[in-house]
């Protein structure tokens, strides 16, 4: 029954199957180590300081936004009567959503054990922080009265109002603010003994000083090394429920409604599958131009990406397979509002926006099922700026065609966004830059120790192996 | 601990040496009889007898679809950890050729089971033909073929190379199961959600929910991981598959609870979605099982299919040891037949809680056939795929 292969197919499936190491070129510890933090010693590049001030003064859009809309009123946002909820919530749910791919990446694959993640999760968690930080803005100033937005918390108070425990509103401030906390907890963890790292290598007594301040008396003796594995796994434990809850609890805003297109029992793990899409989306988005920039591609390689893009195309699919079983449960469910609601999303006056979330949710990432096209980096960049227009579009689909059409056709309407709500949200963009921009330049973008635990350096039998060879050739 | 020598002899292939023949042949001729006296059950009562062999057959195609999917994932993620248990996914999902066997009284006697399926009702129901364009014979039967003839023969498909590796040692089998894998994800995708949806869903044609197909394979995948280390555990226990350590427990430990924990966050979703948007044509499903004494099933159904196995899983040493894995796996099985009979029970049941006799008789036979079976396939080649390419690292594993 044996099957004869030629030598040449043989061959070509050895190469395949072989697997690649994570960091190329047989860098060593020391090199891991100058090359990362170099990235922080070095002196600010000309180019930093120009991107810097670009984003800086992107994001006073929002702060310039969300003032205007403080100190005059929610009537300078394009809502209206039936759709009092738009680009805030949409907005929001965004960037809840790009967060999330930090999160898999630092927790879900640290307890699968995929060591591929040590080469991006810091800058995956750093922007999952900087994410979660431009969605707070948006349901924190939605309130309209934000004086009042302490009442969110289950204070008490003297006028003895409660939130409302019933609503996935008052949860959603639960879920993100948890995520949130976890999230900086864990990200700090992880940092600790690069901190330390970047302490010791200080020049300057004030960069030694604060460097030493946050790597919290950091030795990395073997007892400091155990208490922190266990930190982290049971960090990454913790935060592992918090990828699946936090969009869970935000697909409730809508799911736990009666409002067809918004009530359908798929939409928790739908929107985390999104919301990891998205996710993954914007780290290639933003991982690859400093890939380049820092000529890290030993590091971040070829097959990193290469990784980072099947689970897009996954995830992606994923999605498709929620769209299409909405698609068919509201035909099945012979409701006609249901059906009328996913027909309007298709055919009615937001047709556009419904067939941009499917090409860029659905068709785009199937190119990734091409090696050739994964591999390729450009290419790479190209295609993932679609999952992060397709998921803003998949949000806007989601809320504004559910609303825009009314039970009654008197109260049927369309929702045309203002300036002012167009500018606060491209300011978040800046905000997000930014922070980005100011973490790559103060703290270490890639996980030093963590790197080096997956070098072959750092396997015993390595170790093994080279010594004896080392031993046998002097003698 | 790990050995560090380096020179690493690879486990020299293992086939079944035990003559279970006999025990085969009984548990076939227990299979037949327990089938003939459900026969006899479906003499007197014909609805009830059907219900309990559709109970016992989404069972086991559920094991087996699950068991498939593991298979492909393995594939899908070129996973190490897996290869030495792959064989067992491999054995499992190849039963499928049973249920589709399986399958031909519930085709027969289809108007007992799903109402939608009785010309008299498409005839008054205008609900029901609104639905027509899904709800129709022909179409059913396309499924029906896709559903079989795919599982049937991508399982065939995955161990016919697998064992071919077995022979011939060519990693090219390697590298062309790998390459189909993610094709087959879509396959089993699709095959489990409208078989699910058509034959649990549709047992009541108004009701629909957009998660039944999840639901139905998050416990699909977590009882296919049980009865992996079931069958692992008893293996092990008769002296084979010696290079597994507790590593590798660990590891099916972790999936288990995984998807114990998935399944009661998709069961949650669900429910409380349709709970608390409180619409009629979705709470009729939940209503339907919080009447009489269903409801103690029900919260028995929460307690037993995730807070026990969530908290019994949740240390370290209860995954490291296969004797105590496998005492939650033989509890999540009979859990995943609660689930089971708690979905298709109801339907014909409305009452309250009560089992017939051909509950038990339908399990007993089909369960006999499939050991039967089971043990046929367990026999036709290596225990393990001995040959693997990534088999040195799947033993050399820790955590």
């Amino acid at each position: 029954m044996a099957t004869n292969f030629t030598p040449e197919v043989e061959a070509y499936a050895k190469a395949e199957m072989t697997r690649q190491p994570l960091v190329l070129h047989k860098r060593d510890l020391a090199w891991v180590t100058q090359k990362i933090c170099g990235i922080v010693e070095e002196p600010t590049p000309t180019w930093w300081w120009i991107a810097f001030l670009i984003t800086a003064s992107l994001s006073v859009l929002t702060v310039g936004g969300v003032a205007y809309l403080i100190s005059t009123g929610v009537g300078v946002w394009g809502l209206n009567h039936p759709v009092g909820w738009a680009w805030d919530i949409t907005n929001f749910v965004f960037w809840i959503g790009i967060g999330h791919a930090g999160t898999l990446i630092s927790a879900i694959l640290y307890l699968t054990r995929q060591k591929w993640r040590t080469a991006v999760n810091r800058a995956s968690e750093a922007m999952t922080l900087f994410a979660v930080v431009c969605a707070g803005i948006f349901p924190g100033v939605h309130v309209g009265r934000i004086w009042m937005v302490w009442f969110l918390a289950p204070v008490p108070q003297a006028n003895a109002i409660w939130p409302n425990f019933r609503s996935p509103l008052l949860w959603d401030v639960f879920a993100v603010s948890t995520y949130f906390t976890v999230s900086v907890l864990f990200w700090y963890v992880g940092l600790v003994p690069d901190l330390a790292t970047l302490r010791d290598r200080a020049k300057t007594k004030l960069r030694k000083w604060i460097y030493g301040l946050l790597s919290l008396g950091w030795r990395g003796g073997n007892r400091q090394w155990r208490h922190y594995e266990m930190a982290y796994m049971i960090l990454a434990g913790i935060s592992t429920p918090l990828v699946l809850s936090v969009h869970s609890v935000v697909s409730f805003d809508f799911a736990t409604s009666v409002i067809p297109g918004w009530h359908t029992t798929i939409f928790p793990p739908y929107f985390v599958a999104g919301a990891i899409f998205g996710g993954f989306a914007m780290v290639l988005t933003i991982l690859l131009p400093f890939r380049a920039i820092y000529h890290l591609e030993d590091i971040v390689t070829v097959k990193h990406v290469e990784v980072m893009c099947k689970i897009i195309l996954l995830t992606g699919t994923i999605v498709g397979y929620a769209y299409l079983m909405e698609l068919f449960i509201a035909w099945y469910g012979a409701n006609p509002n249901e059906r009328y609601a996913f027909y309007n999303r298709a055919l009615g006056p937001y047709w556009w926006a419904y067939w941009s979330m499917m090409f860029c949710n659905v068709i785009a990432p199937q190119f990734f099922w091409f090696k050739a096209l994964r591999t390729n980096i450009v290419i790479v960049w190209v295609i993932v700026q679609f999952p992060n227009i397709g998921m803003w579009f998949e949000r806007f689909v989601i809320i504004v065609t559910s609303i825009h059409r009314d039970y009654l056709p008197s109260s049927w309407g369309m929702f045309h966004p203002s300036i002012t709500d167009i500018l606060t949200f491209v300011g978040t963009f800046g905000i997000f830059l930014t922070l980005f921009l100011l973490f790559v330049r103060f703290l270490p973008m890639i996980a030093i120790a963590e790197v080096k635990a997956v070098l072959p350096q750092a396997d015993p039998h390595h170790h093994a192996e080279e010594e004896t060879h080392v031993h046998s050739s002097q003698k | 601990m790990s050995d560090h020598s380096h020179t690493f002899t690879p486990p020299s292939p293992e086939r079944l040496t035990h003559d279970l023949d006999r025990v085969s042949k009984i548990s076939l001729a227990i299979g037949v009889i327990a089938l003939i006296s459900s026969a006899v059950g479906g003499y007197c009562d014909r609805v009830q007898a059907l219900h309990s062999y559709l109970f016992a057959f989404m069972y086991f195609y559920t094991i087996m679809a699950g068991a498939f999917f593991w298979t492909i994932l393995h594939h899908a993620v070129d996973a190490n950890w897996s290869v030495i248990v792959r064989r067992q996914f491999e054995n499992v999902a190849n039963l499928m050729g049973v249920m589709a066997v399986g399958f031909i009284p519930l085709f027969i006697f289809r108007e007992d089971i799903w109402k939608w399926t009785q010309p008299s009702e498409l005839a008054h129901s205008v609900l029901l033909q609104e639905k027509h364009g899904y709800l129709n014979m022909p179409f059913f039967i396309v499924r029906l073929i896709f559903y079989f003839g795919f599982f049937t023969g991508a399982a065939y498909f995955y161990r016919k190379l697998s064992t071919a590796q077995d022979s011939d040692g060519s990693i090219v089998h390697s590298w062309r199961l790998r390459w189909w894998s993610p094709l087959s994800i879509i396959g089993f995708g699709l095959a489990i959600t409208f078989s699910a949806l058509d034959w649990l869903m549709a047992l009541d044609y108004h009701w629909y929910s957009t998660m039944w197909g999840v639901y139905i394979f998050a416990g699909s995948a977590q009882s296919s991981m049980a009865t992996c280390i079931l069958i692992v555990f008893l293996l092990r226990k008769a002296g084979y598959l010696k290079p597994l350590s507790g590593e590798h427990a660990h590891i099916m430990g972790k999936l288990l609870f995984a998807f114990t924990v998935f399944w009661a966050y998709i069961a949650f979703s669900q429910y409380m979605l349709i709970w608390y948007a409180n619409i009629p044509e979705e709470t009729v499903f939940f209503i339907k099982r919080n009447n009489g004494s269903w409801t103690y099933l029900s919260v028995f159904l929460v307690a037993g299919h995730f807070i026990f196995p969530f908290i019994y899983l949740l240390t370290q040493a209860v995954k490291k040891s296969w004797a105590s894995l496998s005492v939650i796996a033989v509890w999540i099985l009979f859990m995943h037949g609660v689930d089971h009979f708690w979905i298709i029970a109801p339907v014909v049941r409305p009452d309250g809680f009560s089992m017939r006799w051909t509950d038990f008789t339908s399990f007993i036979g089909l369960a006999g056939i499939l050991v039967y079976v089971f043990i046929r396939i367990l026999g036709s080649a290596g225990l393990f795929p001995a040959r693997d390419p990534r088999l040195n690292d799947c033993i050399k594993l820790t955590n």
